[in-house]
């Protein structure tokens, strides 16, 4: 016995209502069960006669032409090329040969040119064929590029969201007064594990110093080392930055005053600090 | 099916193998014999008679190309001709609701109306018309509905049930209990 929720999917089978990643699935499940697919042979028998409930309504004649047109020179046209040989024996031996030898190349050139006139024949129809296959192809592309568009707009928009829902944008306080007038901003993507930072008005960081960036994320007991930062102009800097480590969550970013080249454990004083 | 219409049955399958094999002459059988009932489905499926004919050509291209693919032991002739039908007429459907951008089009849900003029063209079709009207004729209105919006139109289950401001599952049901009765009656005379 096939319970109702088979009985449904093997209906929306028949009905093409499956994704084709769903079809598959059930026709696997088909091949081990011949009762479901005596069902689906017997729903499909079923509802295509359902086609018969219809008015007639007969198609032109001119289409009919049409379509069998479709199926011409698939078969193998035999042309016959039978041929009469003719001897003209009132001619001199000379006249006799030169006749001979036209009436060879004529009769070369004409079965050549009939079996150029058949293999044409069957070029063109399978040309046609091949042009009705592109259109048919071109409609079924036309239906496809619809639907893909409509989803990569989807996909761009979730994409966005997703990307906006994952960048972490977080500015740094001045922890020193010699620091109150500069600003600076980090943006980081969570995904893509690395971020950009914006500084503006930051003071050179001495002789033989550096500023470097570190990420607080609770997972580590020290902060996770992001790279020493180029040295600001007055119109600011953009860098990107990448972790040495992954980063799990980034809580907090700071900046510390490192000696020329950064170190691998901060150690001077901290002069930034963002949440 | 019954005595009757097996050889019927039996010379499509036939004659799609020929075709299979390349036969002109069996190709122009073959349209003779579903044409009728294949562009008269197109013509209701796309309400458009040019488009009827293209979905006709689409679909006897299909049937002259892949003729091969067809399976004797798993429907008649016809039923496979029909639902290759179906896909391409549901394909063009699919198109023009997307370029159209809108789905809120009125259906005529009157979807089998008595009809003496049938356009079934064999003794086989015609058997089955047969049938398929004694059946229509026991299955409840709201059954019948849901199983031509499911047939004859491009439209999901979940927009039939919105064209209908019914519950999926509803729907869900009248389509399953509507084909299932039919189904009995179609495998009668087996």
């Amino acid at each position: 016995m096939i319970d109702e929720p088979k009985q449904d999917l093997a209906l929306a089978y028949v009905l093409g209502e499956l994704s084709p990643a769903q079809a598959r699935g059930f026709e696997q499940e088909m091949r081990a069960d011949a009762a479901l697919t005596q069902l689906v042979d017997d729903l499909r028998d079923s509802t295509a006669a359902l086609a018969l409930t219809v008015p007639k309504v007969q198609p032109s004649a001119q289409l009919r032409a049409k379509i069998l047109t479709l199926a011409q020179g698939k078969t193998g046209a035999s042309a016959d090329t039978a041929t009469k040989v003719v001897r003209w024996g009132w001619l001199t031996p000379a006249l006799g040969a030169l006749a001979a030898c036209l009436a060879l190349a004529f009769l070369y050139t004409f079965q050549e040119n009939q079996q150029a006139n058949t293999e044409l024949a069957q070029e063109k129809s399978a040309a046609e064929n091949l042009a009705q296959q592109r259109d048919e192809l071109s409609r079924q592309l036309a239906a496809l590029k619809v639907t893909t568009d409509g989803q990569l707009q989807q996909i761009a928009e979730l994409q966005k969201q997703g990307s906006l829902a994952l960048m972490k944008i977080t500015t740094l306080s001045a922890q020193i007064d010699t620091y109150q007038k500069a600003g600076v901003v980090v943006v980081w993507d969570d995904q893509k594990q690395q971020g950009v930072i914006k500084m503006v008005n930051l003071p050179k960081p001495g002789a033989g110093k550096d500023y470097q960036l570190w990420i607080i994320d609770p997972r580590y007991q020290n902060p996770v080392n992001a790279g020493v930062l180029p040295i600001a102009d007055e119109t600011g800097t953009l860098d990107a930055f990448k972790p040495d480590q992954p980063v799990t969550s980034a809580t907090a970013f700071a900046i510390s005053v490192e000696k020329t080249g950064g170190v691998p454990k901060a150690e001077g004083p901290i002069v930034f600090v963002g949440k | 099916m019954n005595p009757k219409s097996e050889p019927d049955r039996l010379l499509e399958a036939q004659l799609l193998t020929r075709v299979a094999q390349g036969e002109e002459p069996a190709f122009a059988e073959l349209y003779d014999r579903f044409s009728t009932g294949l562009y008269s489905m197109a013509l209701r499926m796309v309400n458009d008679a040019a488009e009827a004919e293209d979905v006709l050509q689409e679909t006897f291209s299909h049937i002259w190309r892949k003729a091969a693919t067809y399976d004797a032991t798993r429907s008649s002739a016809f039923t496979w001709a029909v639902m290759i039908l179906r896909h391409k007429a549901i394909d063009r459907l699919r198109v023009r609701q997307r370029l159209q951008r809108t789905t809120d089009k009125a259906i005529d849900l009157n979807f089998f109306a008595s009809v003496d003029d049938t356009s079934a063209s064999t003794p086989l079709q015609h058997e089955l018309h047969a049938r398929v009207r004694a059946a229509l004729a026991l299955i409840p209105e709201d059954q019948k509905q849901a199983i031509g919006l499911a047939f004859f139109t491009e439209l999901t289950h979940e927009e039939i049930a919105a064209q209908l401001k019914q519950p999926l599952g509803t729907v869900k049901a009248r389509i399953r209990r509507g084909l299932l009765r039919l189904r009995e009656f179609v495998k009668e005379g087996a």
